[in-house]
C-alpha cells in the first residue's frame, strides 16, 4: 500500500493509453525574514473509461516540503485510516493517493465508488454542511479547499427521481481530522482549554474509533430545484472529526485523552439568484457535539446540542467583481458550562475582481470572529501568463489574542509566491 | 444575392438549358409507362370499410360488374320472335367466346331455368332450347316466362320489349379492351329490321371511360397550346414571347405527369384535367417576366440583351414566387382534405408541377431570353395609345379611385348573394352523367332504366350464425318483408332474393297456382325444395342468391339510375329499417353493392370539399400573410377570391348545378390560381407607396402594367379553363366551366374591390412605417415561416424575401433560424492579449431544448488548472424570468449559483458578454429597436446592414451596447460581420464570422472572431466535432452531472 502512489507515478510515463493531466506547483512563503513555506507538489490525474457507462480517476500527487516548511519530516497520522495516510519517501517528499475512484452510471443514477471527496452545503470558508471528508489542518485552514479535504473511501450513491436527487453515502474509511502535530507551525495551543499555567499534562494515545462497520459514516442528501431555489435536505450519522479531549486531574497532573463522539447531523442549505444578488444559506443541527467544560466538571468535556447556520449574500452589480458577505452562528442549546459562549458568531467578507480578460485575479477575504474580535485577512492576486503558467502572490494575516481561534497564530503572518505549471 | 443568382444563371446559360432540357428528357421518359384507372373505386381508398366489405361479398356471392346487352324488338310480340329469341342465344354464345368475360355467368333467356312442376315434383329445364322455329312456340316462352315474376324487369321487360344479356368480367381492369371487343360484336351482327342492341352496365361504363377520356384529353390539350400561344402572341406580339413560354409549359406538363408515371400514380378520370391546368398556370409566370422584359426594352431600346433579362428577373422574381408558393399552398389544401385519391393526386402532383414552372421560370426561362436580339414588342411601346387592353384598364383604375366605397359596397351585395347560394348547394352526382347525352352508353342506361327494374344495383347481404339456418322460415319472412319495404322506394325497380325462388318452387309444387307463390312455415320443406331443385337443376344457379352451406343470403335491388340525391333516402331508409328488424342475435344484415360504395363516396365528397375550401383558404392566408408579414395583407389576398367562391356557389344554385365529382375541386384549384391576382396586385401597390406620395391618386400606376400583365395572365388561366367546357366529360365540362368563372371573378375582384379596400382602410403594410413597432403577425413569424415552408417541402425562399424586409423582419428570420433541437460540440477558446500573448481553452458543450427552455453546458477540458469547471445555464423564454446559471469550480469542488442578470459582463474572459454566448449571435428582438440600412460587400456575399438601438437606456447598460450593426447573410440569415459601440458611443467590438458550414442541414458558424477595440484584447472560437444528430441526455443538463464532469 505505501508504495502504491510511488508505483502509479512511475508509470505515469506509460500511460499516455489514459487520459491525463498534470499540475505543477511551487509555493514559498515567509514569515518575519524567516521562510514558513516551501513546497513544490506534482499532481497527476488519470481518466479512464473501462466501459460506456464506467469511468475511472485516479489523483496521486507527490509533494516535497522544504526543511523549514510548516510541518517537516513524517508524521504519525493517528487520525487517519490506513489506506488515507500519506507515505514519505523521505523527510522531504510525500506521495498520497488523493482519489481513486470509479463513477458507474446506472439508469437513474450514479454510483462512485472509492476514494474521493464529497463537497455539502453552500456557505465559503467555514463548514457546516461541508463535514463528510476530514480535514488536513497542517496548514490550519490557508491550504487550498481542494487540498485540505482528505478524500476518504466512500461508496456514494446518487439517484435521481423526478422530483430532485437522492444521495446515499456509507464511507467506511474512520479518518478523521488530520491536525498539525506538536511543534509545527500551526500546532493548534489555542482554545483547548483553561488549563491552569504549570500543571503538568500528560496526552494519551488517540483512542480512534476504527471498525470500518460499526464506526463508519452514514450521509443521506436530498437535492431539488424548485422555482429558482436549489434546496437540500441533509442528514449524516457520524463522528466529529475533532477529537474531543476527556481531562483527568489527579495527584501527578492531567491527562488528556483524545476520544471521538458520534452525532446525528441534520441540516439543509438553500440558494437562489435575485438580479444581481445571490442567496446562499445553510443550517444544520447536531445532536451531541463535544466542547469543554470547566474542568470542574468530571470529565472536562461535554455534548453540547448545537444549532448553526450561515446567511451569505454575493453581489455581482459590478462588472468582474464579486462582493460577498457571510454571517456564520453557533448556537448550543444546552448549557453545561462550556468554556466557548452559546452564541458564537464569524463575519467573513470577500472581494475579488477580475482584470484583463480575467487574466488576472485579485482578491481579499476577511475572516472576523465577532465574540473574540480575532481575524484572519488574507489577499491574493493571481496571473494567469499563458495557457499553462500562473504565477501568484498571497499575504495571511492574522490578529488576536493567544487564546484566540486566530489569534494563536499571529505571529504566523506570511507573505508567499506561487507559481502553476499545467503539464 | 438574388442578382448574382441570376447573373450565375445569365452566365451559365447554356448548362442551365441542357440541365433543363435534360430534366425534360427524364421526366418525360416515364410518360410511357403511366397506367390508367377508371373505375370508380378508384375514387374510394383501398382501405375504405364500404370498399372493403363489398370486396368480400363480391368474393361470397361471386358477383362481378357485368356488361349488359339489351336486346330490343319493335311489334307486339316484342322479343319473343323466333328471330329475336335466335338473336339472343346467339350473342350469349358469342360472349361466352369473348376473352375476359366468364362463360359461366352468361345469363339470358338462353340460359336461364323455368321451375314447373310434375307429377314426381320438379321439374327444372330451359325456357328453350334450340330457339323456337314459329312465333307460337315464341309466345309460348313468353307465357313461361311471364309465369315467373322473378325474371320480369331484372331479365326481361315487362312489356316483353326487350331482353338482357348479362355478362360479367373476370378482371375490371382490362374492362376497356372487353367493351372494346362487345363493341365489335354488337356492331357486326347482322339484325333484322325492327331490333336494336345496346350495352350498357357498370363494367362498360368502366370500359368506355377510357377510351372516352383518351380521346377528350388527345383533343383539348393541343387546343388549349395553341390557345395559350395565341393569348402570348396577342399579348406581346413577338415570335419568341409566344413560343419560348411554350417551353416552359412543356417542361410543366412532362416533368408533372412523368414524376406521376414515375411514383406509379394512375391517370384518374379527374386527373385528365390536369394538363390543361398545369398549362394556364405555367405559362403565367412567363407572361409578367416577358411583361417586364419587354417594357424595360420599350424605356430603353438600347439596352443590353442580357441586362434587361436580368431587370425583368429582378423585379418579377419576388412576385412569381409569392403566387407559386400561395398556389402550391392552394393545390396542398386540395391535397391534404381530400379522401379520395384522385383528387389527393390531382393536388400533388399539380402543385409539383406549380413548383416546376416556377423553378422552370426563375432559370431555364432567363437563360433562354438571353440567347433573344433585343427587339421591342410591339404591343408593350412606352406610348400605347391604341392598346385596347390598357384603355380598360385605366377605365377601371379611374372608376376604383374616384369611387372605392362604391366598388365595396357593390361587393358586399355580391357576398351576400354568394352567401344565399352557399346555402343552397347540393352535393349530387350520378356516374352515368360523366358522359355527354349523345353517347350510346348514355342513351343504353336511359333505354334500360326505362324498360327494366334498373341498372344501379345494391345488394343486402343477410348473414345468420350457422349453416342451413335460412331455411327457417322466420327469417326468409323477414328477408321478404325488408324486400318489400325496399319496394317501395320511389328509384327502385325490383328486388331479388332466394325467397323469389322459393316461392317460384312452392308454385310448381302446386300445380303452379299462383296463390301458391309464397313462402312456406316448415324449415325441413325448404330444405326439400332446396333439394328438388338440384335433381333436374344446376346447384350453382343459386350462387347469386345464397352461400353453398344456406348461412348467408343476398338480396338485390335494382335501381332505375338514381342520383346520389335519390339513393340517399333509401340508404338511408332501409339501414333504418335494418336497424330496427335484423337485430336479433344470430341475424343481420348489410347494406353493399356498387350503389352503396357510389354513396358513401360522394358523401364524402360533400364533406371534403368544404374541408378543402377551408383548409386551402387557411394555407393561403398563411403564405400570404408570411411572405406580406402581415396578418391584414393575408386577408386582403384573400378577399377577392373567397368572394369570387361565393359568386360561383351563387352561379351553381341558380343554375342547379351540385357538388359532384367534377365540381367538388374547383374551389381549391380557383383559390390556388385566383389569389395570385391579389398578391401580383398587393405587391404592387406596396412598391408603389413606397415613396413619400401617399395619395389616391399613385394608385392609378397599378392598373397599365401589373394590371395588363394580369390580364394576360388571366386570359391564359381563363381560356385554358375554358377549354375544359368543350370537353365531352361531363364533370371536366363543368369543373373548367366553374374555375374560369371563379378566376374571371377572382381577377376583376383583385383590380377593384382589392385597391378599394386598401384606399378606404389604408393599412398599415401599405401606408405605415414598416421599421416601426411590428404588425400583428410579425411575432413568430419567421418560426411559422420556416415551419409552413418544411411542410410544404419547399426550401425556404430566402431568395425571394430579402429585398423588401425591413431591418426588424431581418432579425426575426436571424432569431428563426433552425439551430437544431440540441447540439453537442467542441470549442476551442484563445484568448489574445494587446501584446499577442495567447492563452487557450479547450471545452466540450451540449445544447439542448426542454420545450420552450434552453439548456446549455460546457465542460472545460483543458487547460490543466481549470480543467473540470463547467458552466450551466436554463435560459427561460420568459423574458421577465432571469435565467438560471450555475458555475462548477472544481478548485473548491462546489456549485456556486451566479448572477445572470449580468448580460453584459464578459464571458469566462473572453470578449463576448454572456448574452452574446447565451443567444448564440441572435439579439433578443425585445432589446432593441432594428432598423435596416442597406447592404455591404463581407467576405464577398451581399448581405443587409441592419442597426440595433436598445430599447432603453436601462438594457443599453445591461448589455453594455449602445448600438449594434450587423451585417446578416439573407441566404442563410446569419451575421456574417457584427460591430458593437458602448452606451457613450464609443466603437466597443466587433464580431466576424469566419467559416459556415451547413452541418446536419443546420447553418453553424465554426470559426468566429472576436476584437476588442477598446482593450486590443481578442477572441477566437473555433468548433468542432458539431453534431445536431446525436440524441443529447437529459442528465448532461443536471447540476449533479456538472459535479461529476465529462
Amino acid at each position: 500500500m505505501r508504495f502504491l502512489p510511488i508505483i502509479m507515478l512511475a508509470c505515469s510515463p506509460y500511460c499516455f493509453a489514459l487520459e491525463s493531466t498534470a499540475l505543477i506547483e511551487i509555493e514559498q512563503a515567509w514569515r518575519k525574514g524567516a521562510t514558513q513555506k516551501s513546497t513544490a507538489e506534482l499532481k497527476v490525474e488519470f481518466n479512464h473509461s473501462l466501459s460506456d457507462r464506467t469511468e475511472a480517476t485516479a489523483i496521486v500527487r507527490a509533494k516535497a516540503l522544504g526543511p523549514d516548511s510548516f510541518e517537516p519530516g513524517e508524521s504519525d497520522q493517528p487520525a487517519l485510516s490506513n489506506g488515507t495516510r500519506r507515505h514519505y519517501l523521505n523527510d522531504i517528499v510525500e506521495f498520497e493517493l488523493r482519489e481513486l475512484y470509479a463513477d458507474i452510471r446506472l439508469d437513474n443514477g450514479n454510483l462512485r465508488v472509492g476514494k474521493q471527496q464529497i463537497v455539502w452545503g453552500q456557505a465559503d470558508g467555514l463548514k457546516l454542511l461541508d463535514v463528510i471528508n476530514p480535514q488536513d489542518y497542517r496548514e490550519f485552514i490557508l491550504d487550498k479547499f481542494e487540498d485540505s479535504r482528505i478524500p476518504v473511501w466512500t461508496l456514494n450513491l446518487e439517484v435521481f427521481l423526478s422530483s430532485g436527487d437522492l444521495q446515499l453515502v456509507w464511507i467506511p474509511d474512520t479518518s478523521r481530522h488530520n491536525l498539525a502535530k506538536a511543534g509545527s507551525a500551526f500546532e493548534v495551543t489555542a482554545p483547548l482549554s483553561n488549563i491552569p499555567p504549570g500543571v503538568p499534562i500528560m496526552l494519551q494515545d488517540m483512542d480512534r474509533p476504527d471498525d470500518p462497520i460499526k464506526d463508519s459514516t452514514f450521509a443521506t442528501r436530498f437535492s431539488t430545484f424548485k422555482g429558482g431555489w436549489d434546496l437540500t435536505l441533509n442528514y449524516l450519522y457520524r463522528f466529529d472529526n475533532f477529537p474531543a479531549l476527556t481531562k483527568q486531574i489527579d495527584s501527578t497532573g492531567l491527562t488528556l485523552t483524545p476520544t471521538y463522539h458520534r452525532t446525528h447531523t441534520l441540516g439543509g442549505s438553500a440558494s437562489n439568484a435575485f438580479g444581481d444578488f445571490i442567496f446562499r444559506s445553510e443550517a444544520v443541527f447536531n445532536s451531541a457535539i463535544y466542547i469543554d467544560t470547566q474542568l470542574t466538571r468530571t470529565s472536562g468535556v461535554a455534548p453540547a446540542k448545537e444549532f448553526a447556520y450561515v446567511l451569505g449574500l454575493d453581489w455581482s452589480g459590478l462588472s468582474n467583481t464579486l462582493l460577498s458577505v457571510q454571517m456564520f452562528q453557533s448556537i448550543l442549546l444546552n448549557d453545561q458550562d462550556f468554556l466557548r459562549d452559546d452564541v458564537d458568531t464569524t463575519l467573513t467578507l470577500l472581494a475579488r475582481r477580475t482584470f484583463l480578460n480575467e487574466s488576472f485575479l485579485t482578491e481579499a477575504l476577511w475572516i472576523y470572529h465577532i465574540n473574540d474580535r480575532d481575524h484572519l485577512l488574507r489577499f491574493k492576486a493571481d496571473y494567469q501568463w499563458s495557457t499553462n503558467i500562473t504565477i501568484g502572490f498571497f499575504a495571511d494575516i492574522f490578529s488576536g489574542a493567544e487564546d484566540q481561534l486566530f489569534g494563536q497564530f499571529d505571529q504566523k503572518d506570511r507573505i508567499g509566491l506561487r507559481i502553476e505549471f499545467g503539464l | 444575392m438574388l442578382e448574382s443568382l441570376f447573373r450565375q444563371i445569365l452566365k451559365f446559360r447554356l448548362p442551365v438549358l441542357i440541365m433543363g432540357t435534360l430534366f425534360m428528357g427524364f421526366a418525360g421518359s416515364f410518360l410511357p409507362s403511366i397506367t390508367r384507372d377508371t373505375t370508380s373505386d378508384a375514387f374510394i381508398p383501398k382501405d375504405n370499410p364500404a370498399r372493403v366489405y363489398r370486396e368480400e361479398v363480391k368474393e361470397t356471392f361471386g358477383l362481378a360488374d357485368p356488361i349488359v346487352i339489351a336486346v330490343f324488338q319493335d311489334g307486339d310480340d316484342g322479343i319473343f320472335t323466333p328471330e329475336g329469341l335466335q338473336l339472343v342465344e346467339q350473342l350469349t354464345l358469342a360472349l361466352q367466346d369473348i376473352p375476359n368475360i366468364d362463360p359461366e355467368r352468361v345469363v339470358s333467356l338462353s340460359t336461364e331455368n323455368n321451375i314447373e312442376g310434375t307429377d314426381y315434383g320438379m321439374n327444372v329445364e330451359s325456357f328453350y332450347k334450340p330457339y323456337p322455329k314459329d312465333a307460337v312456340t315464341a309466345q309460348l316462352v313468353w307465357q313461361k316466362v311471364s309465369d315467373f315474376p322473378l325474371y320480369l324487369g331484372s331479365l326481361v321487360a315487362r312489356d316483353k320489349s326487350a331482353t338482357l344479356i348479362v355478362a360479367e368480367v373476370l378482371d375490371e381492369v382490362k374492362a376497356e379492351e372487353t367493351y372494346l371487343a362487345i363493341e365489335s360484336l354488337v356492331n357486326n351482327t347482322a339484325l333484322p329490321s325492327g331490333m336494336s342492341l345496346h350495352v350498357a352496365g357498370e363494367a362498360s361504363i368502366t370500359g368506355f371511360m377510357g377510351m372516352y377520356i383518351d380521346s377528350d384529353a388527345k383533343r383539348l390539350n393541343p387546343i388549349a397550346g395553341v390557345i395559350i400561344t395565341i393569348i402570348l402572341f396577342l399579348a406581346f406580339r413577338t415570335l419568341a414571347g409566344a413560343l419560348i413560354p411554350n417551353l416552359i409549359v412543356a417542361a410543366t406538363v412532362v416533368g408533372a405527369i412523368g414524376m406521376m408515371a414515375a411514383a406509379g400514380v394512375s391517370f384518374f378520370v379527374i386527373t385528365n384535367s390536369m394538363p390543361v391546368v398545369l398549362i394556364g398556370i405555367a405559362v403565367a409566370d412567363s407572361i409578367h417576366i416577358f411583361s417586364a422584359y419587354y417594357e424595360s426594352i420599350a424605356k430603353n431600346p438600347k439596352i443590353h440583351g442580357r441586362d434587361a433579362v436580368l431587370g425583368a428577373m429582378l423585379e418579377m422574381a419576388r412576385p412569381i414566387t409569392l403566387t407559386s408558393l400561395t398556389t402550391i399552398a392552394g393545390f396542398l389544401g386540395l391535397y391534404i382534405s381530400s379522401v379520395q385519391p384522385p383528387m389527393q393526386y390531382m393536388g400533388l402532383f399539380t402543385a409539383l408541377g406549380v413548383a416546376i414552372a416556377w423553378a422552370f421560370s426563375m432559370t431555364f426561362l432567363p437563360a433562354a431570353m438571353s440567347y433573344l436580339t433585343v427587339k421591342p414588342s410591339k404591343a408593350l411601346q412606352v406610348n400605347r395609345s391604341n392598346d385596347l387592353a390598357l384603355s380598360l384598364l385605366n377605365w377601371i383604375g379611374a372608376g376604383v379611385v374616384r369611387n372605392p366605397q362604391r366598388v365595396a359596397g357593390m361587393c358586399l351585395l355580391l357576398i351576400a348573394a354568394g352567401i344565399l347560394g352557399a346555402l343552397n348547394i347540393e352535393v349530387n352526382d350520378r356516374r352515368i352523367e360523366v358522359f355527354n347525352e349523345k353517347e350510346p352508353v348514355y342513351q343504353a342506361d336511359l333505354m334500360i332504366n326505362r324498360h327494366f327494374d334498373g341498372t344501379s344495383v345494391f345488394d343486402i347481404v343477410v348473414e345468420t350464425d350457422r349453416p342451413e339456418a335460412l331455411f327457417n322460415p322466420v327469417y326468409l319472412r323477414k328477408m321478404e318483408a325488408l324486400q318489400r319495404k325496399i319496394e317501395t322506394f320511389a328509384p327502385v325497380g325490383g328486388t331479388t332474393s332466394v325467397v323469389d325462388y322459393l316461392k317460384q318452387m312452392n308454385r310448381s309444387l302446386n300445380e303452379g297456382k299462383p296463390e301458391e307463390y309464397r313462402l312456406v312455415d316448415d324449415a325441413e320443406l325448404n330444405a326439400q325444395l332446396f333439394f328438388l331443385y338440384s335433381t333436374s337443376g344446376d346447384p350453382t344457379d343459386f350462387e347469386e342468391e345464397i352461400d353453398y352451406d344456406y348461412q348467408r343470403a343476398n338480396i338485390r335491388v335494382n335501381m332505375k339510375g338514381p342520383s346520389h340525391q335519390e339513393v340517399a333516402p333509401v340508404v338511408e331508409g332501409i339501414q333504418k329499417y335494418i336497424l330496427e328488424e335484423f337485430n336479433e342475435p344470430g341475424l343481420k344484415a348489410t347494406l353493399s353493392g356498387r350503389s352503396m360504395v357510389t354513396y358513401e363516396w360522394v358523401r364524402s365528397v360533400g364533406k371534403s370539399h368544404f374541408n378543402s375550401v377551408a383548409i386551402s383558404m387557411l394555407l393561403v392566408l398563411i403564405m400570404a400573410s408570411l411572405v406580406f408579414r402581415s396578418l391584414a395583407a393575408g386577408l386582403l389576398s384573400l378577399t377577392p377570391v373567397a368572394i369570387s367562391i361565393l359568386c360561383v356557389y351563387a352561379v351553381m344554385a341558380i343554375f342547379d348545378i351540385a357538388i359532384g365529382i367534377g365540381t367538388s375541386m374547383f374551389a381549391s384549384v380557383a383559390i390556388g390560381l385566383g389569389v395570385d391576382f391579389a398578391i401580383h396586385s398587393i405587391d404592387r401597390i406596396k412598391d408603389i407607396y413606397r415613396g413619400d406620395d401617399k395619395s389616391d391618386d399613385v394608385m392609378l400606376a397599378l392598373f397599365p402594367s401589373t394590371g395588363r400583365a394580369l390580364l394576360f395572365n388571366l386570359l391564359a388561366i381563363a381560356f385554358g379553363f375554358g377549354i375544359l367546357m368543350t370537353s365531352d366529360v361531363v364533370p371536366l365540362m363543368r369543373f373548367g366551366a366553374i374555375v374560369a368563372l371563379s378566376v374571371c371573378t377572382a381577377f376583376i375582384f383583385s383590380l377593384t374591390l382589392l385597391p378599394a379596400l386598401i384606399l378606404i382602410i389604408k393599412p398599415r403594410f401599405v401606408y405605415g412605417d414598416t421599421t416601426g413597432t411590428p404588425n400583428l403577425m410579425s411575432h413568430g413569424s419567421g418560426i411559422l415561416l420556416v415551419l409552413v415552408s418544411t411542410m410544404l417541402l419547399i426550401a425556404p425562399g430566402s431568395v425571394f424575401a430579402d429585398e423588401a424586409l425591413t431591418g426588424r423582419q431581418v432579425m426575426e428570420q436571424v432569431v428563426a433560424r433552425d439551430e437544431g433541437q440540441s447540439a453537442s460540440r467542441n470549442l476551442t477558446m484563445e484568448l489574445t492579449d494587446r501584446r499577442g500573448k495567447t492563452r487557450i481553452r479547450k471545452t466540450k458543450g451540449f445544447r439542448k431544448y426542454f420545450g420552450d427552455e434552453k439548456r446549455t453546458v460546457l465542460f472545460f477540458l483543458e487547460p490543466a488548472n481549470i480543467k473540470d469547471t463547467g458552466f450551466l445555464t436554463y435560459d427561460y423564454k420568459e423574458a421577465t424570468e432571469d435565467d438560471d446559471q450555475w458555475l462548477y469550480l472544481p478548485a473548491v469542488r462546489k456549485i456556486r449559483r451566479i448572477s445572470a442578470s449580468d448580460r453584459g459582463d464578459y464571458f469566462l474572459g473572453t470578449d463576448f458578454s454572456f448574452e452574446d454566448i447565451k443567444n448564440e449571435s441572435k439579439p433578443n428582438l425585445n432589446d432593441y429597436h432594428h432598423k435596416r440600412l442597406g447592404t455591404e460587400l463581407v467576405d464577398g456575399i451581399e448581405c443587409i446592414v441592419v442597426e440595433g438601438l436598445p430599447v432603453s437606456d436601462t438594457v443599453a447598460t445591461e448589455l453594455g451596447y449602445g448600438r449594434v450593426v450587423s451585417c446578416v447573410d439573407p441566404n442563410i440569415w446569419m451575421a456574417r460581420k457584427t460591430e458593437f459601440w458602448d452606451p457613450k458611443g464609443n466603437k466597443l467590438k466587433e464580431i466576424r464570422v469566419h467559416r459556415i458550414e451547413q452541418i446536419d442541414g443546420i447553418w453553424t458558424s465554426l470559426d468566429v472572431h472576436v476584437k476588442n477595440i477598446k482593450t486590443g484584447h481578442k477572441t477566437r472560437f473555433t468548433f468542432s466535432n458539431v453534431d445536431y444528430q446525436t440524441p443529447v441526455e437529459d442528465r448532461w443538463f443536471e447540476t449533479s452531472q456538472l459535479r461529476r464532469g465529462l
